[in-house]
Order: C-alpha cells, then structure tokens, then sequence
C-alpha cells in the first residue's frame, strides 16, 4: 500500500510535463494555463463509486467574454475524458456541481476553454480507499 | 429513468438561478444516480425542459416550471 501511494506520488508530479496525452486531443496543442479554474473534490473519499466534485471557472460569462466548456479529465479512469459540460453566456455562472466514480487515488484535472480561445485548468487530488471499477483496472 | 428537479420555483427576471437535476440509474458513464447542479439565467416564466441519452441509448426527459417576475 505505501509504495502504491508513493508511486500515485511520483505519477502526480509528473502529470503536470506529461499532461499533453491527456490533455491535446481537447486543446489541439494549444497552452493550457494554471488558474482560473476551481476544482473542488474531498481529499479523502470512502468510496470511488461516488465522489462529489464541484468546479468553478472566473468569467463574467457574457457573450464576449465566456466559458465556452469545462473538461474533466482523469488520469487512472478507463476512461480518461469523464465529463465534458458546454456553457454560455446564457449559463450565468460558470460552475458546476456532480458526482463522479474514481478507479483509484489520482489527480483529476478540470480543464476550461475558454471563448476567446484559451485553456485554463485546475486540479484536485484525491485519496480513495475503495475504488471504482476495480475489475478493469488490471494490475 | 425518474428524475428529481430542484429550481426555484420562482426567481426575478435576469437572476442567476441554480438548477439541480437527480436521475436514477443504475451505471451510467460518469456516475450511477447522475447528480449534476448548473446555473442559467430567468429570463421568462415556462419550463424548463431537461432531456438525456443514457449509454445505452435510451433517452429520457423531464420539465419542470418557473415563474420569472
């Protein structure tokens, strides 16, 4: 268990020069920034079958200047991509609040395109005892 | 596939209002029991109309009313 989390560690810091895999099939390439984005999620879940999760995103959200998605991205789920929410001016508010599953402790990133173009993220990490979807993990 | 709504039930022209919809369902892609909470802006009183597609396909929908002063 301890040489587990101090390889979630290491895949942790890592994320941040290897993220492009993860992240250019959004961006196209395109610089993604630090900032911006508010990711929420508990340090500890019991339970990965459901782990709340809120993100918010500064932005007036007017038809000039708004959040036009907002990306989560897992880097230990099956599914890398878990969630894509598209906004607008018509939104209001920037934010969203879900439940999402976690095969495993990991940083999930939350991942803001913005209209004029721009990325922009945030992350959170968290720690769960007993994962989601155990069985397609496979180590 | 139920679905719980929760919206004001009444809000003032142009408020930002949070809007919170709860569906049952056994395993879907990002959650079983989908609970997603996001914002809009009251412009008019009416329904609001919520629909979804499930990973099998299957859609499902629900509405629920607003009254914007």
């Amino acid at each position: 268990v301890r040489r587990r989390s101090f390889l979630v560690v290491l895949l942790g810091l890592a994320f941040g020069a290897r993220a492009d895999p993860l992240l250019d099939p959004i961006t196209k390439g395109a610089p993604v920034r630090q900032g911006r984005v508010k990711l929420d999620m508990p340090l500890l879940a019991d339970n990965g079958n459901s782990v709340s999760m809120s993100v918010s995103v500064e932005s007036p959200m007017t038809e000039a200047d708004h959040v036009r998605a907002i990306h989560l991205i897992s880097e230990r789920n099956p599914e890398a991509r878990m969630a894509s929410f598209h906004l607008g001016p018509r939104a209001g508010a920037a934010e969203i609040t879900s439940r999402v599953r976690l095969a495993g402790s990991q940083r999930v990133v939350a991942l803001a395109e913005m209209s004029d173009g721009s990325f922009w993220m945030g992350s959170a990490n968290v720690v769960v005892t007993l994962s989601a979807c155990v069985d397609e993990l496979g180590s | 596939m139920a679905a719980r709504i929760q919206l004001p039930g009444r809000a003032r022209r142009g408020e930002v209002i949070r809007v919170g919809i709860l569906i049952q369902h056994p395993m879907p892609g990002i959650a079983a029991n989908p609970f997603l909470q996001f914002h809009t802006v009251a412009l008019d009183s009416g329904e609001l109309e919520f629909s979804w597609v499930d990973d099998a396909g299957q859609p499902g929908s629900a509405r629920e009313a607003i009254e914007v002063i």
